[in-house]
């Protein structure tokens, strides 16, 4: 049988993505408790090399921040174009955390 | 105005909901006002849906909505002789946006026959203002946005810059009962009196973040109900006058996360809000203390720069795919459609000044190209053609020949001969959407002063 591979889903009951101003997308993921904070963050995948090769920005502009208190992670990025600009998809920027979501760990 | 007894070792501020006109319960606004608020605020603007709001002037909610979220504010207002202030006036802060809200203040107190003093904060600034700021080197971009030039600035349709607390405090110490302003931080709408009163910049600029969007950090969190914080000198309180919404230390403390780039650090006109020590505790089931050794750190008056730039006229049309052979291989088959479209309008229009995109939905429509799924596995499609042209008449015209021929386009595998590629859900298909607006870079513009870049204008309203 094959091994089933656990994603970001499986140990999160938050991964959102939206706007922070109309020039950062921002992503906030909450683990379903502490050992599942620990396991993300253990698996080493939420790195601004991987978050970047994602959402195509260069590395140095990915921040990510652990918020350990509420077993948290923030994750922002610049957005490629702007709120609400003639290129713009995701006006709010609601609906990009998908590949997140799907994130093997 | 009734003579009020002050709250003398806190400050209490009751939030109405996360945006004016989204309609806040009455029954939680009355338990709210029962706890004797010492001031009644509400945002009602932000950036989140693109520049159109500003360049326009027209907001996300309606005259009637506002209207009615405004007279019961002011109904409880007078009760306990708070003052009321309202940011952000209609979606963008625009001075037109002031006025009409300031105009349905007015219109309340003629038919309630009350007399309230008004306060009206005016934030738009010229772009030739901003420029002169800008060849002082008081105008900078943030971020990789490089710097803003003299073109930029006078390519905006209308800039507003976000205020502080400050301005609002100049009105309220000249008496205002109501204060009606233009963009301004969200968080210093619900500031300015406590900060006004003494109560320590760090549990005031807390209490602020966290009423900003009202009931949000409740749980269940509601953006359409109130919220209630009790700022004193080492915590604030916070509780949802609703008694179906509790504060928990995780729905108050996870909503600092809430569309914001940092989840601690908080850039404030005035200074930077830090609340890495923060603490939170459950004091009863549906109240939480927040304390700790938050710090909040005066810096150099910065205001953010809003600037909205007209690219445009836009008309779109959309439709669904459900022919196989079309919805296969979609995405390389509609690189050939968009071949074909784009000579075809060569062909009648010469060089237009214009843009098109073919928005697959059910292959990248959100994602564009970063979508990691390069194969969709689905047997509908939904199309959306969008055009961008520098007039209105021009983005129908070329909308047209477009949509013909998306319709009418030969591909390779096509069973369908001569009939159609697309299911049009309407009659007529295609929609003249108006102007397109784009902001300006980001930038920040350091004024000599707080007052400098807004203008406040006070007097007597209904009676």
């Amino acid at each position: 049988m094959a091994k089933t591979t656990t994603r970001m889903g499986d140990l999160a009951y938050m991964v959102r993505s939206k706007n922070a101003g109309p020039f950062t997308l921002t992503f906030d993921i909450m683990a379903r408790d502490g050992e599942a904070y620990r396991a993300i963050l253990d698996s080493g995948r939420l790195t601004a090399d991987v978050i970047g090769q994602i959402y195509q920005v260069s590395p140095d502009q990915v921040d990510v921040f652990e918020i350990p208190s509420i077993n948290a992670i923030k994750i922002s990025i610049p957005r490629l174009v702007s709120a609400g600009s003639p290129q713009d998809l995701d006006v709010y920027g609601a609906q990009q955390a998908a590949p997140l979501i799907e994130l093997p760990l | 105005m009734t003579a009020r007894k002050t709250n003398v070792d806190c400050a209490r501020v009751l939030a109405v909901s996360g945006f004016l006109g989204y309609g806040f319960p009455e029954e939680s606004f009355w338990r709210g006002i029962e706890a004797s608020p010492d001031l009644i605020a509400c945002d009602a603007g932000t950036n989140d849906a693109g520049a159109y709001y500003l360049g326009t002037g027209s907001s996300m909610t309606s005259r009637a909505a506002c209207q009615r979220d405004l007279a019961l504010m002011l109904d409880g207002a007078r009760r306990v002789g708070a003052p009321v202030v309202v940011g952000s006036a209609w979606t963008s802060g625009s001075d037109q946006g002031v006025d009409l809200l300031s105009d349905i203040v007015a219109e309340i107190a003629r038919s309630s026959g009350q007399t309230f003093r008004l306060a009206r904060v005016y934030s738009e600034v010229r772009p030739t203002k901003l420029d002169s700021l800008r060849s002082d080197g008081n105008l900078v971009g943030i971020g990789e946005t490089g710097n803003i030039t003299a073109e930029d600035l006078h390519a905006c349709t209308r800039i507003v810059c976000a205020m502080g607390a400050e301005p609002l405090i100049a009105a309220l110490e000249k008496g205002a009962d109501v204060v009606i302003a233009g963009r301004a931080s969200d968080a210093a709408l619900f500031a300015s009196l406590p900060l006004m009163r003494g109560m320590p910049p760090e549990r005031v600029w807390h209490a602020g973040k966290i009423l900003e969007c009202g009931a949000c950090s409740a749980d269940p969190g509601d953006s359409g109900d109130c919220l209630v914080a009790e700022i004193g000198q080492d915590a604030v309180h916070i509780w949802a006058p609703n008694p179906d919404l509790r504060c928990t230390t995780t729905s108050v403390s996870a909503h600092t996360l809430y569309e914001n780039r940092h989840p601690f650090v908080f850039r404030e006109p005035s200074g930077t809000l830090d609340l890495r020590a923060a603490t939170y505790d459950q004091r009863d089931e549906r109240t939480v203390r927040v304390g700790g050794k938050t710090s909040f750190e005066p810096q150099k008056y910065s205001m953010r720069v809003e600037g909205a730039i007209q690219r445009g006229y836009r008309a779109v049309t959309f439709g669904g795919i459900r022919d196989p052979r079309l919805v296969q291989n979609s995405l390389e088959r509609m690189k050939i459609i968009r071949a074909d479209i784009e000579e075809r309008i060569r062909r009648i229009f010469g060089q237009t000044n214009s843009t098109m995109r073919i928005v697959l939905y059910g292959a990248n429509g959100v994602m564009g190209g970063y979508e990691p799924i390069q194969t969709p596995a689905g047997h509908e499609l939904g199309v959306l053609l969008d055009v961008i042209a520098d007039t209105q008449e021009r983005a129908n015209e070329v909308l047209a020949v477009a949509r013909a021929f998306l319709v009418h386009a030969d591909f390779p595998g096509r069973l369908n001969l001569n009939a159609g590629n697309v299911a049009f859900p309407f009659s007529p298909s295609d929609v003249e959407v108006g102007m397109v607006f784009e902001f300006l870079k980001e930038c920040v513009v350091v004024p000599e002063n707080p007052l400098q870049l807004v203008r406040i204008e006070i007097g007597e309203v209904g009676g």
